[in-house]
């Protein structure tokens, strides 16, 4: 069994002769997995600890289907004899070039995709209470050519849309995402998203992350790449890769983050995400991705407010400080399609019955997904923003 | 449902949704044979003036946001001035690796390349340009390539041992605006200089076989001075490739000159506004280009214009990816994109509905001047006329 505190090192002792009966290529991302052991959230520890448990036991077909796939992989032998155990990390990445070069991507994701439900839960979870609700607002500051933009055009047909929504409270949003975190309090439960740092303080168990308040460790950032591009035999993105993964949080000053794992977590929202460093919009964006994805929260609170005008990258990492003028009308088209992106990746997470709110503040208007809410419907009713986070729960 | 069946039912169901789109818009004539649509001259006694321009989109545009419905706002002049005088190709299938340089090259020599994409290197097998050059023995002045970012700088010239010194002539204008460290030359031209969105730090290149700034500008009869002047009017490298390609068909008027756009690729970003302005400006870059053809005597009347993404970009619906951001799933709608053909060897108005792959691009193109491009492995495109 793998408990729960148990330190990467010893749980990829642990696992090892497991893993060496396994094809290299799963066994090596098994490996990344293990080795990450201690900056995963909770639901992905269990994820990790049910795929470990599934490929111990004597194999489903599902499972020998997965493990049969991954066998056809043909990889090299000097990547074959590469040590995948000591540093999966960079193990995977060398697999992932040689895997695209021989034409073998589609089959490894083919084959990842089979594994996926073995990291589910083999019974039926309990639906979890309060039920998930994604929220998304786009800051008055985005604003169209036109006086009243026709928004949400892409999830209209998935939910019904509001087009007279006032929101009458000075903190609506706000004392929404406490009261839900206040009534289900869980490690990594609840979120809140924003390019902007918080105007209103959120309660401890909430989980704050916003552009602005990581604008050191954003700008530390880019002056490593920079650094990095000017380094004489600078080996290129493979280099900068490689001196990302070998990166800690500590080196771009995170060390006052003080839970581990959120350490990492936003990190990796820089190191792992393209255009993260630059843009609010994208930031934000990623982010209520990889939280959805990772997480799995009950409450997610994301607000999309202006990211900077278009700047060449070359500049920013110049100039790591420079922030440039907001453009609004670009960031509401961006925020725009970062709420579609949410939502598909809301869709992602295995339950049933979540909701999801996208409104902007200023045009107010907005769009309710969830239960007892028909797609393709519209309701001229004028309605509070209160009263609209009510309908589906 | 093996991959290949999956890529090919998607990129089919792909082609529908583009053909229904273009046969509502343009009236456009649906080519079931081959010889519904073979070219209404014959060429033949023509060849030795034949001209070919060929445009890559070096940064995958996806459907939603070009020929699908909701995309026809971003492509007005494709739509409106070039389509009802093309032949349009709605699957264009790429089965190889889906990064920019070593896709492109992969266009320009007909074979899967398999280098690492941000690697300084050749492509391994012999280039459209060399075949040209080496087969009709033409000079490097009759080859020309305008690619954008200095990871492009080895496209003209393939490292097979056949053909050395048969390749095109490349040129970078952002160079022309650089010292040799890669930092501006001229103030306040920074913004046109990094387009590298697929990774923020480009490998060190080596400049073995490119001109000198001086003498590309001497070439083209324009003081680097000048040029930069010129240069601080524009908004992006791609309108830095369109006055360089169109000064060099005006002073040196090649019979092959690939152009490679790149400002899409800032959907690297994910700023999906700026991914948008990106297809927006190519589809005002091809038009531009088209009327350079028209109205420059060396070229009217005998070039024919092939205008294709190198491939597409990932799909919403797949989780491994992020939407329109990146191309990195493999699924079959990064894939999968299109082909636009203008000129004499082309019926106009008319959509082509098989499926063709992008490394068809050579040997056709090759064809075209009437020379093999023999170690290619894709196939002739019979619908130009062949």
């Amino acid at each position: 069994m793998i408990g729960d505190a148990q330190k990467p090192s010893s749980l990829a002792t642990q696992q090892l002769p497991l893993l060496r009966k396994l094809p290299i290529p799963l066994a090596a991302i098994m490996m990344q997995q293990i080795a990450r052991a201690d900056r995963l959230f909770p639901v992905e520890l269990q994820e990790l600890k049910r795929s470990l448990q599934a490929l111990a036991s004597p194999h489903s077909p599902a499972i020998e289907a997965a493990v049969r796939a991954f066998a056809a992989l043909q990889l090299s032998p000097e990547l074959q004899h590469l040590d995948w155990a000591t540093d999966p990390a960079s193990f995977v990445e060398k697999m992932s070039a040689e895997l695209w070069s021989s034409g073998q991507i589609g089959a490894f994701h083919d084959a990842a995709k089979l594994l996926v439900p073995a990291t589910l839960p083999t019974q039926t979870s309990p639906p979890i209470k309060p039920a998930r609700f994604v929220t998304i607002a786009l800051d008055r500051r985005l604003s169209a050519e036109s006086s009243t933009p026709s928004l949400f055009l892409k999830l209209r047909p998935h939910g019904t849309f509001f087009p007279n929504v006032k929101d009458e409270e000075p903190n609506t949003l706000g004392e929404w995402l406490s009261a839900r975190a206040a009534a289900a309090p869980a490690p990594y439960a609840h979120w809140r998203l924003s390019g902007e740092a918080d105007r209103s303080p959120s309660p401890a168990s909430v989980v704050s992350l916003s552009y602005d308040g990581l604008k050191s460790t954003r700008q530390q950032l880019l002056a490593r790449f920079n650094a990095t591009r000017n380094t004489d035999g600078a080996s290129g993105p493979e280099g900068l890769r490689h001196t990302l993964l070998q990166l800690t949080p500590e080196q771009i000053g995170l060390a006052s983050m003080p839970d581990p794992v959120l350490r990492a977590f936003a990190m990796e929202i820089f190191t792992g995400g393209s255009g993260t460093q630059l843009y609010a919009t994208t930031f934000v964006q990623w982010t209520v991705r990889e939280v959805l994805r990772r997480a799995q929260p009950q409450t997610l609170l994301a607000r999309f407010t202006p990211r900077s005008e278009a700047t060449s990258i070359d500049l920013r990492f110049t100039y790591p400080e420079l922030e440039p003028p907001p453009d609004g009308r670009g960031s509401l088209i961006d925020a725009e399609m970062g709420a579609y992106l949410s939502y598909l990746n809301l869709q992602r997470l295995p339950d049933e019955g979540a909701s999801f709110l996208v409104w902007h503040e200023g045009y107010g208007q907005a769009l309710l997904i969830g239960n007892g809410m028909p797609g393709n419907a519209q309701s001229q009713s004028p309605i509070t923003l209160k009263a609209l986070l009510r309908l589906t729960t | 449902m093996n991959q290949v069946d999956q890529w090919n039912r998607l990129a089919a169901g792909r082609s529908y949704d583009r053909r229904e789109f273009l046969r509502g818009l343009c009236g456009s004539a649906l080519a079931t044979t081959v010889s519904s649509v073979l070219p209404r001259r014959a060429w033949g006694s023509a060849v030795k003036r034949r001209k070919v321009v060929v445009v890559t989109f070096g940064g995958g545009a996806r459907d939603e946001e070009t020929f699908a419905p909701e995309g026809q706002q971003n492509i007005p002049r494709m739509l409106q001035e070039l389509m009802p005088q093309a032949a349009f190709f709605t699957q264009v299938v790429n089965r190889g690796i889906l990064g920019h340089y070593v896709a492109t090259a992969s266009l320009a020599t007909g074979v899967y390349e398999r280098f690492n994409n941000f690697a300084d290197v050749s492509p391994e097998n012999p280039t459209l340009f060399e075949y040209f050059r080496q087969s009709l023995k033409r000079p490097a002045s009759d080859a020309w390539v305008v690619a954008p970012s200095n990871g492009f700088n080895r496209i003209g010239q393939s490292s097979h041992g056949l053909y050395t010194g048969a390749g095109a002539s490349v040129i970078l204008p952002k160079r022309l605006l650089a010292h040799a460290d890669g930092s501006a030359a001229f103030g306040g031209l920074e913004h046109l200089l990094n387009d590298n969105y697929e990774s923020p730090i480009q490998a060190p290149v080596a400049l073995a076989s490119e001109m000198p700034s001086e003498q590309v500008a001497s070439m083209l009869k324009l003081s680097v001075a000048d040029f930069a002047a010129h240069a601080s009017t524009l908004n992006s490298p791609d309108e830095l490739s369109l006055f360089v390609a169109r000064r060099i068909m005006r002073e040196v008027a090649p019979c092959l000159l690939w152009v490679t756009l790149h400002d899409i690729d800032v959907a690297h970003t994910g700023a999906f506004s700026l991914y948008l302005e990106g297809i927006r400006r190519s589809d005002t870059i091809c038009a531009e280009l088209w009327r350079t053809i028209q109205s420059e005597p060396e070229y009217k009347d005998q070039t024919n214009l092939l205008i294709l993404p190198d491939f597409g970009r990932d799909s919403d619906g797949d989780a491994g990816g992020n939407g329109f951001q990146h191309h990195r799933t493999g699924d079959a709608l990064s894939r999968t994109t299109w082909m636009m053909a203008l000129g004499p060897d082309v019926r106009q108005n008319t959509v082509v509905d098989r499926p063709i792959e992008s490394i068809d691009l050579t040997p056709t193109v090759a064809a075209l001047f009437g020379c093999d491009a023999r170690m290619s492995q894709g196939h002739l495109i019979r619908e130009l006329g062949l």
